[in-house]
């Protein structure tokens, strides 16, 4: 009995330290050139003049796991969607200006103190290589969470309220 | 709202399809192997209502059902009546949606056949701002269900009319029929089997439902199909296999809004599948330890062959495999730990041959196929445990990861090269360790620890300069306990500290990583007066703050160099924002008879928070800060044979904007 234990603990031991043969460990990388983090449609003014801020802009992190984007319709697109979209949407397009500005009628709420719901009132003006303008503009509206894994603020619904496909909507293509 | 026309059943059946493949990502035992317990469905009579009012912020939704099942040795019937509403004060929109689907059949007849008629009306009626539009959906066709066969099989035939108009400026009384387009067709659905059914008697489960409608306007098939095998060995182990698909093919059209008013949408054509193949191996217990192993495949395509350009083509391929090791009760310690790798493959615009040189009819192509990816992730969780009988114990968790990217795609431009640099590491190391310091006697008390490791490493020159270590320290005690006879007081407290640190600070020079700390108490008291009457109180104090980490290695060169700058300089902690919440809340809670459960109560919240204003060097309030007073009522009553109803209402006084917060229930069946 005791040598069954014994052979039971020692099995779990090497099952733990499955850990330490280096797959967990980071791959080299190349030296830097550069710093400046991508985020072509201006995200982080969503959280200026807050006191919070997106610390982390890549999308996979400013971006909830659980991430609803919902359009006037109800219509639900999750986030590996939504961040296909943007990264084929910012490659064909480029965009000129976003303006993200704070909707009077709809201050933001202070849900809790790791919720926060931010009422913007977006504008948004792209050209493809043509030099054809596409422009949007109406309501959108942010569900904040603040993830304390990668401690950041992420956006886990946002609900855009733009009658039919905006540039952000997964169903938006370039015409 | 979404109304889109589907078949209802066959909309539930892909629900349960999505949740069992959500079900499936975690590590563990695969969902798809988990043999399913017999849901027993007889014939029943009766009447299931139920209601579900809410308001929240500048919403209002409402549903509404009842369904009538009527059953007698040769006849049954059902008919419902579902109503929903959704009303949005922000978007001065209001969307209604009825239908009133029903089936009526004969049963027994020759050969275990039952033979019935079915009909699906559905009717949404829309408005936004001066527009309103209206779309009806009918569906009626007879349903013959094969009862005796070994498998159970149904099928349904019917036809298909759909009417509508969006651009509806006079009321609804005064709209003709003629005023309405109109479109017709048919509908097919088969369902073969059941999912939660042995098959002839075999540990084999097997089960399809497909569902076809060609309209004018949108033609759309979708199927599912799922077999389960499992085979005990006689050693005590077992051996399971799995197969399940589902494909969507054709298009969707729904009443919803575009352009600033309702309006009659019709999905572009999108035919998307879903397969999955697993095997998995369950051992009886060894030594003193139970392993498992699972291996599957799954793959997932999406195109859309019309909208060609919306090149949202891609293809997704997922090579798992999982073992798991627990340790048997009769073990010395609580164990549990599992290990999954996944070798994951996205192609967008899959099977569609590009150049590697861009020219101007593929160049978007090109651009969207850098996206495409080569992935492992490996997923390692850990669980032991030590608990003495008298409560005493501790058990350590530790959860680790690694989520490896590569973007292997690129072309050439002007003999310049294009390609992702988005190739990278994320890594993800938690660990946990819980002391319960006293015996449960004594009350209830644990004191833990809590670290993780986050980091985020882009492997190419050009993004490499973003990547960030995150480290977050938490440390925290929790204690309960009954203090008198009908009093029990509980108290948690935490801290966290959250740390970044960027890989190359000398290229993030006047650009110092953020950090941020919290603090946090909640004391709870309950206390019973009368056995009728309980009070309970609650007071969460939180202090939090960010900000960044001002460290000598993050200046920039100019301070760098002003040495009389540098003579009188030490790193610091510059806080952006600092809140101070303060909640009180204070119900009380009456059960005047044995069904009835009331609660009266209101929370207070106070958020003071304040931002550093860089130009007069001081803390300012904050746009986020104000109050907040939360009158509650709680109120639900069971009424016996099934009928009960809920009601929470709390109306949010806040400085910012007050808001209700309001949900209304009542279900039964009688």
């Amino acid at each position: 009995m005791v040598l069954q234990r014994l052979l039971s603990a020692i099995a779990i031991c090497v099952f733990f330290n499955v850990f330490s043969c280096g797959i967990f460990s980071p791959r080299p990388v190349e030296n830097p050139i550069s710093t400046i983090p991508d985020d072509p449609f201006n995200f982080a003014s969503i959280l200026w003049n807050t006191g919070k801020n997106f610390s982390k802009l890549e999308y996979t992190d400013l971006f909830d796991q659980s991430l609803e984007y919902i359009d006037i319709n109800g219509r639900v697109y999750y986030k590996n969607e939504v961040i296909n979209h943007l990264n084929t949407t910012q490659r064909r397009l480029t965009v000129q200006s976003v303006v993200w500005a704070k909707d009077t009628a709809s201050p933001d709420l202070v849900i809790s103190d790791t919720t926060y719901i931010a009422n913007r009132i977006y504008s948004v003006s792209l050209v493809d290589t043509l030099q054809k303008t596409y422009a949007f503009s109406d309501k959108a509206s942010f569900k904040l969470g603040y993830n304390s894994t990668i401690n950041a603020w992420t956006i886990f619904e946002w609900v855009d309220k733009f009658p039919g496909y905006s540039v952000f909507h997964p169903l938006f293509s370039p015409q | 709202m979404r109304a889109v026309i589907v078949h209802k059943g066959f909309c539930f059946i892909m629900l349960l399809g999505m949740i069992a493949a959500i079900g499936a990502q975690g590590i563990g035992w695969n969902a798809g192997l988990v043999i399913p317990e017999r849901v027993s469905v007889g014939d029943s009579n009766g009447i299931h209502f139920g209601a579900q009012q809410g308001l929240y912020i500048k919403k209002f939704t409402s549903k509404d059902s009842v369904l009538v099942n009527k059953n007698t040795g040769n006849y049954g019937l059902r008919q419902s009546a579902d109503y929903s509403l959704t009303n949005d004060y922000w978007l001065l929109s209001q969307e209604h949606s009825f239908d009133l689907s029903g089936e009526i059949e004969k049963k027994h007849l020759p050969l275990g056949i039952s033979c019935g008629l079915e009909w699906s009306p559905v009717f949404l009626y829309n408005t936004h701002s001066s527009v309103k539009s209206l779309l009806g959906s009918f569906e009626l066709g007879p349903v013959v269900r094969f009862e005796s066969f070994p498998v159970p099989v149904a099928v349904h035939v019917g036809g298909a009319l759909r009417a509508w108009n969006d651009s509806l400026y006079s009321s609804l009384s005064q709209m003709s029929y003629m005023d309405l387009q109109k479109d017709k067709g048919m509908y097919a659905a088969m369902e073969i089997g059941r999912h939660d059914e042995r098959l002839f008697n075999l540990p084999l489960f097997a089960s399809f439902t497909g569902y076809g409608r060609s309209m004018s306007t949108s033609k759309l098939i979708a199927a599912t199909g799922s077999v389960l095998a499992y085979q005990p060995l006689d050693n005590g182990d077992s051996l399971f296999g799995a197969y399940s698909d589902s494909l969507l093919n054709g298009r969707n059209a729904f009443l919803g809004q575009s352009g600033a008013k309702p309006h009659f949408i019709e999905d572009p054509l999108k035919i998307e599948r879903s397969y999955q193949l697993s095997a998995g191996y369950k051992g009886a217990a060894k030594l003193f330890l139970e392993p498992s192993l699972l291996f599957s495949y799954s793959e997932h395509t999406l195109s859309y062959p019309i909208e060609t350009n919306l090149l949202s083509d891609r293809k997704n391929t997922d090579y798992s495999a999982v073992a798991l090791l627990s340790a048997v009760p009769s073990f010395p310690l609580s164990y549990n730990g599992g290990i999954k790798i996944d070798w994951e493959n996205e192609d967008k615009l899959y099977g569609k041959t590009l150049s590697t040189v861009a020219n101007a009819t593929d160049e978007d192509s090109l651009k969207i196929n850098l996206e495409d990816y080569d992935a492992y992730r490996i997923t390692m969780t850990q669980a032991v445990s030590k608990f003495w009988a008298n409560g005493i114990g501790l058990e350590y968790d530790f959860d680790i990861s690694r989520f490896t990217r590569n973007y292997p795609n690129y072309y050439t431009k002007n003999s310049d090269t294009v390609r992702n640099t988005n190739d990278n590491d994320l890594i993800v190391n938690k660990q946990k360790l819980t002391v319960v310091p006293i015996p449960s006697v004594w009350g209830n008390a644990t004191l833990y620890y809590e670290f993780s490791k986050n980091l985020s490493n882009y492997i190419r020159k050009e993004k490499s300069g973003q990547n960030t270590i995150d480290w977050l320290y938490r440390v925290g005690a929790t204690y309960k306990n009954t203090v008198f006879a009908r009093c029990t007081v509980s108290e948690a407290v935490s801290a966290d500290a959250k740390v970044t640190r960027y890989a190359f600070p000398s290229i993030n020079r006047g650009n110092p990583p953020p950090y941020s700390r919290k603090f946090t108490s909640l004391t709870v008291l309950n206390t019973s007066i009368t056995k009728k009457i309980s009070i309970s109180a609650e007071i969460n104090e939180t202090y939090s703050d960010n900000g960044t980490l001002n460290s000598r290695e993050y200046l920039d060169t100019i301070k760098l160099a002003d040495p009389e700058f540098m003579k009188t300089y030490q790193d610091y902690y510059a806080i952006d924002e600092k809140l101070m919440m303060h909640t009180i809340k204070f119900a009380c809670i009456v059960n005047p008879v044995d069904s009835w459960y009331t609660t009266l109560g209101c929370a207070y919240l106070l958020n003071d928070a304040k931002i550093y204003d860089i130009l007069t060097n001081t803390y300012g309030t904050s746009p986020s800060a104000g109050r907040r007073v939360s009158p509650f009522f709680k109120l639900s009553k069971v009424l016996g044979k099934g009928i009960g109803g809920n009601a929470e209402i709390t109306y949010n006084f806040d400085t910012n904007e007050s808001f209700w917060d309001v949900l209304i229930s009542i279900s039964g069946e009688f």
